[in-house]
């Protein structure tokens, strides 16, 4: 059956999904607390680095900024550094490596200092 | 629902989706008027002279008090790309792009302003194994 419209997309084949590694210590605690805090928004989050990690910008999923805006794993240096929202103050950072279709996961964040509102 | 404004603007909440706000037409008129005034206004100023681009990197933490958390340069990137945005959208008359150009640079600052997190970042990372889905049923 072809879809309709407002039907959900179908996901992505298993071939076609982004690999989803850990790539420093403090991201395997950070991402626990996470499960246990915000198991849902967690398992969304989890979704959209599979599928589509460096699409569908918005406030609260994008690519980070000036001097943060990348990182090193490995071998590989200058991958771009993406964060989501996971709730209103936990977040996820992570490295694109699209040569590699992976996603490396730095760390992850179930509270997040509060800035000043301006 | 919830009164926004006074009397003039209702916050409709919605389950399926992000919560609308529902003005008077004159009213959203009035609002598009003022924005698109006012960055007009800055947008000509910057043009005649460059001293209001220094003048605006100055002024930066009075008006969004957390670019004290990033460093100079990313200061620097900040106020020419909102100056940048400003003119675009303003050619579209979308003020969407700006708010998100905001919203990544404030997301940038907060992480200097994490300083484990920071360090984190900084470091080099190595392949530490496979992230497994989280279990949906904890929260």
């Amino acid at each position: 059956m072809s879809p309709k419209r407002g039907d959900d997309v179908a996901p992505p084949t298993v071939s076609d999904e982004w690999k989803i590694r850990y790539a420093k210590t403090e991201a395997i605690k950070g991402w626990q607390k996470l499960t246990n805090t915000a198991g849902n928004n967690l398992r969304t989050a989890w979704d959209i680095l599979r599928t589509r990690p460096g699409q569908g910008v918005s406030n609260r999923h994008h690519q980070l900024k000036g001097g943060l805006a990348t990182g090193s794993v490995q071998a590989k240096d200058d991958l771009p550094r993406w964060q989501i929202e996971v709730t209103g103050a936990g977040r996820v950072w992570y490295l694109i490596d699209a040569e590699a279709r992976t996603v490396w996961l730095e760390a992850a964040s179930v509270g997040h200092p509060k800035l000043t509102e301006g | 629902m919830k009164k926004l404004h006074g009397a003039r603007a209702l916050q409709v909440r919605r389950r399926d989706g992000e919560d609308l706000v529902l003005s008077t037409a004159s009213r959203a008129a009035e609002e598009a008027e003022v924005t698109s005034a006012t960055t007009k206004l800055f947008v000509a100023m910057m043009q005649k002279d460059d001293r209001v681009r220094t003048l605006a990197t100055e002024v930066l933490p009075t008006v969004f008090p957390w670019v004290r958390f990033l460093p100079k340069p990313d200061v620097q990137a900040f106020v020419v790309e909102l100056m940048d945005v400003l003119e675009a959208a303003e050619s579209l008359g979308n003020p969407a792009p700006v708010a998100h150009v905001i919203a990544m640079w404030k997301n940038t600052a907060g992480v200097y302003a994490d300083p484990e997190v920071l360090a984190v970042l900084k470091k080099r990372g190595d392949d530490l194994g496979e992230v497994a889905a989280p279990d949906s049923t904890t929260a």
